[in-house]
């Protein structure tokens, strides 16, 4: 009779434990997509969000942010090929976050965000170099945060965003040369904040975004050369879609533009793939991360970095690298 | 018979206990338990340091942080002395930056800088 219950007992158990090989077999398959994330760097103890940050060559640039209890204006960088961080000169700004970042012929530019009291309008660019800041023209009209900005042709692009009332559409042109910024016409879009950009070929790509509770769904293209916008396919144009969201992460990789992460109700790990020559999207592997919303993403032309951010409440201090083409392998 | 059905009971439970448990878990009490270490190096005619966490490299500070510029700090005693306090900040999981106000307290900037 003992004999009867412990062999019960094992049958049940390998019952339970075979089930859940299967159940974790096959909701593997069931959502196979190519790409896989590997954890590369440990930004310990110094979780942050909201940070601005842009890449040149082989260096990633972050810097200001909140932690959580504090507005930072630290700067950093992190060496693509060491796989390590550097601290660099503060940020001579007032510490703040959902701050723009964007980089124009080798030189660095963070300006505009939130000081935690006020939106702000004031901008600095830093010269790797000689690992100085100094402060350029602001832009007087207007204070934002979480607005967007890029560069292209050797000028600086920012628009959209929240100025303390009110969503914004409008976009400026900054030009380093004269160091003045003047107003843009033609963006078609709706106002928006917390949207995202990437550049494939120097094309610029803009989408995503939250204005009055609704999530953006149109997406499109501006092209430098004649400084016009193009609406390409709306976010859900195919019912398989889920690509609406805000405070997510952009960049390009080998010709595809990527927007991952964000927020969409709540902070998520997904990763759509554009591909430009078809204006289509794919579902890419989740990153392997926690979910986050605020992150940073670094990525050169060959080699792309997201991490950092927070989930929730949760501080995260990681950085992860994609790998758009490898097979997914959760081992790693 | 008895035995050998209760060791395998164990072995089956064990197993499935090691499937259960989340991996992430194991890698992050590794992580928590791994030492971290500092190391001063030199920079031309100056010193920088490098903090470690085990194996992993973290930090290269080859110039005084928080300033404006490429300034090697003097002195190897120096850089121990930013060193030592950004391992005490991750040993206590706290920002592991520096601020100008703390390089100014640790004699390494004056006031007027």
């Amino acid at each position: 009779m003992r004999k009867a219950v412990h062999y019960s007992k094992l049958i049940s158990l390998m019952v339970v434990s075979t089930t859940a090989f299967i159940f974790s077999c096959s909701t593997d398959e069931d959502e196979e997509s190519l790409g896989n994330w590997i954890n590369r760097s440990v930004f310990d103890g110094s979780p942050r969000s909201g940070m601005s940050g842009f890449t040149i060559g082989n260096i990633g640039y972050m810097g200001v942010g909140y932690d959580g209890d504090d507005y930072l204006n630290s700067f950093w960088t992190y060496d693509i090929e060491g796989d390590f961080w550097s601290q660099k000169a503060d940020f001579p700004g007032s510490a703040r976050n959902a701050a723009v970042g964007f980089q124009i012929d080798g030189k660095g530019y963070i300006g505009s965000g939130y000081d935690g009291v006020d939106e702000l309008n004031d901008f600095y660019t830093y010269d790797p170099s000689s690992n100085t800041w100094t402060q350029v023209a602001s832009i007087e009209s207007t204070k934002r945060r979480s607005a967007v900005a890029f560069s292209a042709n050797g000028f600086g692009y920012f628009g959209t965003g929240y100025d303390g009332e009110n969503d914004r559409k409008d976009f400026w042109k900054y030009d380093p040369s004269s160091d003045t910024w003047t107003e843009q016409v033609g963006f078609g879009g709706n106002k928006r904040r917390s949207a995202t950009t990437f550049t494939i070929n120097g094309l610029i790509y803009l989408g995503t975004g939250i204005s009055n509770g609704i999530y953006l769904n149109d997406f499109w293209a501006f092209d430098p050369s004649n400084e016009s916008w193009t609406k390409k396919t709306d976010l859900d144009e195919e019912g398989n879609y889920n690509i609406e969201r805000s405070r997510a992460v952009g960049f390009s990789l080998n010709g595809y533009g990527y927007i991952a992460c964000g927020e969409i109700n709540g902070a998520s790990t997904s990763v759509w793939e554009y591909d430009p020559a078809t204006d289509m999207w794919e579902a890419k592997t989740n990153f392997e991360g926690s979910s986050r919303q605020d992150a940073v993403a670094f990525a050169n032309t060959t080699r792309a970095f997201v991490g950092l951010g927070r989930s929730g409440s949760l501080y995260l201090d990681d950085l992860d690298e994609f790998f758009p083409l490898a097979e997914y392998d959760e081992e790693d | 018979m008895i035995k050998f059905s209760r060791i395998l009971v164990i072995v089956v439970f064990t197993i499935c206990i090691w499937i259960a448990l989340p991996k992430d878990s194991f890698s992050d009490m590794n992580h928590k338990r791994l030492p971290v270490r500092s190391k001063i190096i030199e920079v031309g005619q100056g010193y920088g340091y490098e903090i470690w966490i085990g194996e992993k490299l973290l930090v290269k500070q080859e110039f005084i942080p928080a300033i404006n510029g490429e300034i090697t700090f003097k002195t190897p005693e120096e850089a121990r002395k930013v060193a030592n306090l950004i391992t005490k900040k991750l040993l206590e999981r706290s920002n592991p930056e520096i601020s100008v106000e703390e390089l100014v307290s640790l004699n390494i900037l004056t006031l007027k800088h």
